[in-house]
C-alpha cells in the first residue's frame, strides 16, 4: 500500500510521518550523542530516514518504527564503508542556539569523541538509551559478545578520561 | 553501590544531559522527497547492473560457446567446459579462484569445520567428492559487497530477533567480506580465498604466505574481535591453474576415445587442487586421478 499522500509539512495520515513528529527529537539526541555534532546528527536522521521512508509501508509493527530507523542510523554511523555523507537538504536553519546548553559538558564530550565510533555508539546505546546488551548487539550488527567487549573498552576509555576530575571534585569537597 | 555503578549511573545522568539540549521539527516533505529520490537512484543503479551483469553473461557464453576444446580459457581460467557439455553455463556459474570476480564477492562456508579444509598433499586426495566447502554457497547469513546498504536492518522490527549465535555468524560474514576486499584490493598476488567455519567462529584465509598479508588481515579481522582468524597456505594455486586447462584442452579427446564427458573443471575453493565434474564420475574417476596426478582433488558427477 503507498503512503504518498501526506501533504508536506504537515502530519496527516501517513502514520510514519506521525512517528517521525512525535519521536524526532529523541532520535536527534541519539544521533547527537553518537556523533558529537549537532549538524552531523541531523544529517545521520535524516539520512537513515531518508533510507526508511521509501520501506515504510514495509514495517508492519508502527512500534518497531523505532527502532529500526534508530538501527539503520547506528549501523550507517559505524559503517566504516560509509565514505561520503548524504546530506539531505532542507529550508530549515540549523538549531544553532541549542547546542550551547548541551555543550556545557565539554570533559563529556572529548571523552566521547576519543572513543571509536562502534564503542562510541554501544555507550550511548547502553546507558543513554537504556537498551541492554543484547538490544545493543542488535543494534550495532554484532554478536552479544563483541558488544560487550565494546562496552567494557568504551566504558575503561571513560573512566580514564572522566574518573581523575570527578576524584578532584570529590576532594574539594 | 559499587564505584562502577556509581560511574555508570553518573554517566548515563551526563548523557541525558548533554543530549537534552538538543531539539528541532522535522522537515517531513524534504525526508520523503529525499526518500523518493534514493529509491529512484537504486531503481537506476539496479537496472544498469542487471544490464551490466546479462551482457557479461552473454560474453562469457560466447567465448566459451565457441573456444571448447581449443585450449583458451574463459573469462576466469578454471571453470572450463568441455565439448558436448550438456550445459555450459554450469560451469561458468561455478567459477572460482582468484581470476573469478565471483569469488570477489563471495565469502565461502566451510560449514564441516576445520577439518573440511583440504591442503595439498594432504589427505583426501582420491578423487571421491567432498563435504569441504568447495563449491558451496556462503551461508544464508547477509552477504555481498561491504556497502552501507548491506547494513540495512530487517523489517521484522523485533530488536531480539537477532540471537547472538546469528550475529556471532553476521560478524564472520562481516569479517569475512572486510579480509576479502582489503585482500582483493592490496594483495592480489598472493591472496587466494577465504573460507568460514561457522561452528567455531573461524575465518580460514588461504594465502601465499611471506607477504604483508598475515599482518593486515589480522588487523582487519581485529574489528570483529569474536572471530577467530587461521591461515592457510595456497602457494600451489599457478600449477592448479595449469592443470585446470590442461584437463579442460583434453577434455575432447576424453570424451571421443573413452566417453568421458567432463563438464567442468574448477579450482577448490580451500586451495587443495582440482575439482572435475562428469557425469562418468564414478566410472572414471580412478582414470582421471591417475592421468593427471593427486592435484584433481574431486571428480563428481
Amino acid at each position: 500500500m503507498k503512503r504518498e499522500s501526506m501533504r508536506p509539512g504537515g502530519t496527516g495520515s501517513d502514520p510514519f510521518d506521525e512517528f517521525v513528529v512525535a519521536r524526532y527529537q529523541a532520535l536527534l539526541r541519539g544521533a547527537y550523542l553518537i556523533t558529537g555534532d549537532v549538524h552531523d546528527a541531523r544529517d545521520l536522521l535524516h539520512d537513515a530516514l531518508a533510507r526508511v521512508y521509501p520501506k515504510r509501508s514495509a514495517i508492519r509493527d508502527p512500534g518497531a518504527a523505532e527502532g529500526y530507523v534508530r538501527r539503520t542510523m547506528v549501523r550507517t554511523h559505524v559503517s566504516r564503508w560509509r565514505r561520503t555523507r548524504r546530506e539531505v537538504l532542507t529550508s530549515a536553519l540549523p538549531d544553532g542556539p541549542a547546542v550551547q546548553e548541551a555543550e556545557r559538558d565539554g570533559q563529556l564530550a572529548a571523552a566521547l569523541a576519543g572513543l571509536p565510533r562502534r564503542q562510541r555508539a554501544a555507550v550511548v546505546l547502553r546507558y543513554y538509551l537504556d537498551l541492554s546488551v543484547a538490544q545493543v548487539a542488535v543494534e550495532l550488527g554484532c554478536s552479544v559478545t563483541t558488544a560487550k567487549t565494546h562496552l567494557a573498552r568504551g566504558i575503561k576509555a571513560l573512566r580514564q578520561e572522566l574518573e581523575p576530575a570527578r576524584e578532584l571534585v570529590g576532594r574539594e569537597h | 553501590m559499587s564505584t562502577e555503578d556509581e560511574f555508570e549511573e553518573e554517566l548515563a545522568i551526563r548523557l541525558g544531559t548533554r543530549a537534552a539540549g538538543v531539539g528541532g521539527s522535522p522537515p517531513l516533505a524534504e525526508l520523503r522527497e529525499a526518500g523518493r529520490r534514493r529509491a529512484r537512484r537504486r531503481g537506476v543503479v539496479r537496472a544498469v547492473t542487471a544490464v551490466a551483469v546479462l551482457a557479461v553473461g552473454a560474453g562469457v557464453l560466447t567465448q566459451l560457446g565457441g573456444g571448447s576444446g581449443t585450449g583458451r580459457t574463459g573469462v576466469a581460467g578454471v571453470g572450463v567446459p568441455s565439448p558436448g557439455s550438456p550445459s555450459p553455463l554450469t560451469g561458468a556459474a561455478r567459477l572460482r579462484g582468484a581470476e573469478s570476480d565471483e569469488l570477489v564477492k563471495t565469502v565461502l562456508a566451510c560449514q564441516s569445520g576445520p577439518s573440511s579444509l583440504r591442503t595439498p598433499g594432504g589427505g583426501g586426495m582420491t578423487g571421491l567428492p567432498s563435504a569441504s566447502s568447495s563449491g558451496l554457497p556462503s551461508s544464508g547469513l547477509p552477504s555481498g559487497p561491504p556497502t552501507s546498504a548491506r547494513f540495512t536492518p530487517t523489517m521484522t522490527g523485533a530488536p531480539s530477533s537477532l540471537s547472538s549465535d546469528q550475529a556471532g555468524q553476521a560478524d564472520l560474514v562481516h569479517a569475512g567480506e572486510a579480509v576479502e576486499k582489503m585482500a582483493r584490493e592490496q594483495y592480489a598476488d598472493h591472496y587466494f580465498s577465504t573460507c568460514q567455519d561457522a561452528s567455531t567462529h573461524t575465518l580460514y584465509v588461504m594465502r601465499n604466505p611471506g607477504s604483508g598479508l598475515d599482518a593486515a588481515v589480522t588487523r582487519t579481522v581485529a574489528d570483529w574481535p569474536g572471530v577467530k582468524l587461521e591461515f592457510r597456505a595456497a602457494a600451489g594455486y599457478p600449477q592448479q591453474l595449469r592443470l585446470a586447462k590442461e584437463i579442460r584442452a583434453e577434455a575432447g579427446d576424453w570424451a571421443a576415445t573413452k566417453g568421458v564427458h567432463i563438464r567442468s573443471v574448477q579450482i577448490a575453493n580451500d586451495g587443495a587442487g582440482v575439482i572435475v565434474e562428469t557425469p562418468q564420475a564414478d566410472t572414471a574417476r580412478e582414470e582421471l586421478v591417475r592421468h593427471f596426478g593427486r592435484l584433481v582433488v574431486e571428480v563428481r558427477p
